[in-house]
């Protein structure tokens, strides 16, 4: 279970969150969506603590990611392709992510095959990959530890259309196996098609949260209740407290 | 065995094998070690040819008062670009977005990270300093020494190896702390190779300078410094350490 309480965080004048609180509970899809520059991003990296919140409070399976003895058996995450330096092979970038966290090597070739990388391409260097082949190399280093909360920022991107039927696949199949899975996406149509709960934000707020199918049922579909919400949101932000950003 | 349940020894291993692994798969070190073995190696022969040919020739007075052997050493010197480099590889490889998150994920006491990023400085320029100093005195072994009869003292080596592994360590800290190997390799190396010794001659406080402290020993027949010195030098050292671990462990991603 992912579970942020009241983050906030401040990059000089620019706020990128602003009193985020959501849960994520494990055998479910939730979505976090929003516009590019909502602050979708900010608060995943927040969870990993890649970016240290200037206050609240983001806990994976009850504690800090980083407070976890071997971090990536309980979270793994992917932001932004695939997190390997361009020069490296990708086996090589797997292999070296395993021994930080004393994961088999053999871990290793199973990951490379659950997210159907061929085997002839497990040793090309990362800069010959394409977006598609990136894309999937961050997803397979997220699932190396076969971790219990899955994160993935905005994970459909680069990936052709089999790709994001099989993305599809493996998200909800992840949260049938029982694991958290939190995704950051601004497609309103594929979360809808992935998600079973979504967390909607704009401007560094949460500005709704539900079931899909609850919000599909009162606005007809994903989009047309994120952009309701939307709307609320801004003219009460026009009307009082102003913009954040 | 449970994530819970495993020893902290056991993990710091962990991360100490895998940054280990990086180093050696990473292609840039690889690289800066093989050609400046290369180039040392070609320096090194064109000196001992043509040091033979001005003996051979009667013309002493051509080498300046250097033995052949001193200057293989500043060759050596000049060669401080390779643990400059090794050490800006180190670190400097997480430099982009993707690669320091992938770090941070794997590693998230960002303590031991940084630590254990700074251990493999060591030991990466360590061997570097031992495998271009055995290279370099290599042609002179197979040339049956110094042509001028001078013997061969081992004494400034050691203090080269020792210096390439300080100026290694200096300049990963500083990549930590800049998050940019070009604006921390670019101005060490102005410093070192140029600005250093023109500065040292009107500013003879600078001769406690770090890189002029090493230099002074090995090029003077590895005479040991003063134990002040010394002390100064290891305070610039831990200086630029504590500044490159704290910058690493506070900052964000980006």
């Amino acid at each position: 279970m992912i579970e942020v309480t009241d983050v906030t965080k401040t990059h000089g004048s620019i706020v990128s969150a602003d009193q985020v609180s959501f849960i994520a509970e494990a055998g479910v899809v939730t979505g976090l969506l929003g516009p590019n520059g909502a602050g979708k991003s900010s608060v995943m990296r927040i969870i990993c603590d890649l970016d240290h919140a200037d206050s609240g409070n983001a806990t994976v399976c009850g504690r800090r990611y980083r407070e976890h003895p071997i971090p990536m058996r309980v979270a793994g995450a992917q932001f932004e392709g695939s997190g390997a330096h361009p020069s490296r092979r990708a086996i090589d970038h797997l292999r070296w992510i395993a021994r930080t966290n004393r994961l088999p090597e053999a871990r290793v070739t199973e990951v490379l095959k659950l997210v159907d990388l061929q085997p002839r391409d497990w040793k090309r260097r990362v800069t010959e990959y394409s977006l598609g082949m990136q894309q999937r190399l961050g997803i397979a280093s997220a699932l190396l530890g076969d971790p219990q909360v899955v994160i993935f920022d905005e994970p459909a991107n680069g990936l052709d259309p089999i790709g994001i039927q099989w993305l599809r696949g493996l998200l909800t199949g992840l949260a049938r196996d029982g694991k958290t899975v939190l995704l950051s996406s601004h497609l309103m149509g594929e979360t809808e098609m992935i998600a079973d709960r979504v967390v909607l934000m704009d401007r560094s707020r949460v500005i709704g949260e539900g079931e899909v199918s609850d919000l599909v049922e009162e606005h007809g579909n994903l989009e047309k209740a994120f952009f309701d919400r939307l709307e609320h949101s801004r003219s009460q932000n026009s009307g009082g407290t102003g913009e954040n950003r | 065995m449970t994530a819970s349940t495993v020893p902290a020894p056991s993990r710091l291993l962990g991360a100490f094998s895998a940054e280990i692994r990086k180093a050696r798969t990473f292609p840039a070190i690889g690289r800066s070690l093989l050609f400046g073995v290369i180039a040392l190696l070609i320096a090194v022969v064109f000196a001992l040819t043509q040091a033979s040919q001005f003996l051979a020739a009667g013309r002493e007075d051509a080498l300046g008062g250097l033995t052949t052997a001193d200057v293989v050493i500043l060759l050596l010197h000049y060669g401080q670009i390779i643990p400059i480099l090794l050490g800006a590889w180190v670190i400097g490889q997480d430099n982009p977005v993707g690669p320091r998150q992938s770090a941070f994920l794997a590693t998230a006491r960002r303590g031991t990270l940084i630590a254990v990023k700074l251990v493999t400085t060591v030991i990466v320029a360590l061997a570097a300093g031992i495998v271009c100093v055995a290279a370099a005195l290599v042609p002179l072994a197979v040339a049956g020494g110094d042509p001028s009869g001078e013997v061969i003292s081992l004494r400034p080596y050691g203090w080269l190896i020792g210096y390439w592994v300080v100026i290694a360590v200096v300049t990963a800290a500083l990549v930590a702390a800049t998050r940019s190997i070009t604006f921390t390799v670019v101005p060490i190396l102005v410093w070192t190779i140029g600005l250093s010794d023109l500065l040292a001659v009107q500013i003879p406080a600078l001769s406690g300078a770090l890189d002029q402290v090493f230099k002074s020993a090995y090029l003077q027949d590895g005479a040991v410094p003063s134990a002040t010195v010394l002390i100064a030098a290891a305070v610039q050292v831990l200086v630029v350490v504590v500044l490159g671990a704290v910058s690493y462990v506070r900052s964000d991603v980006r």
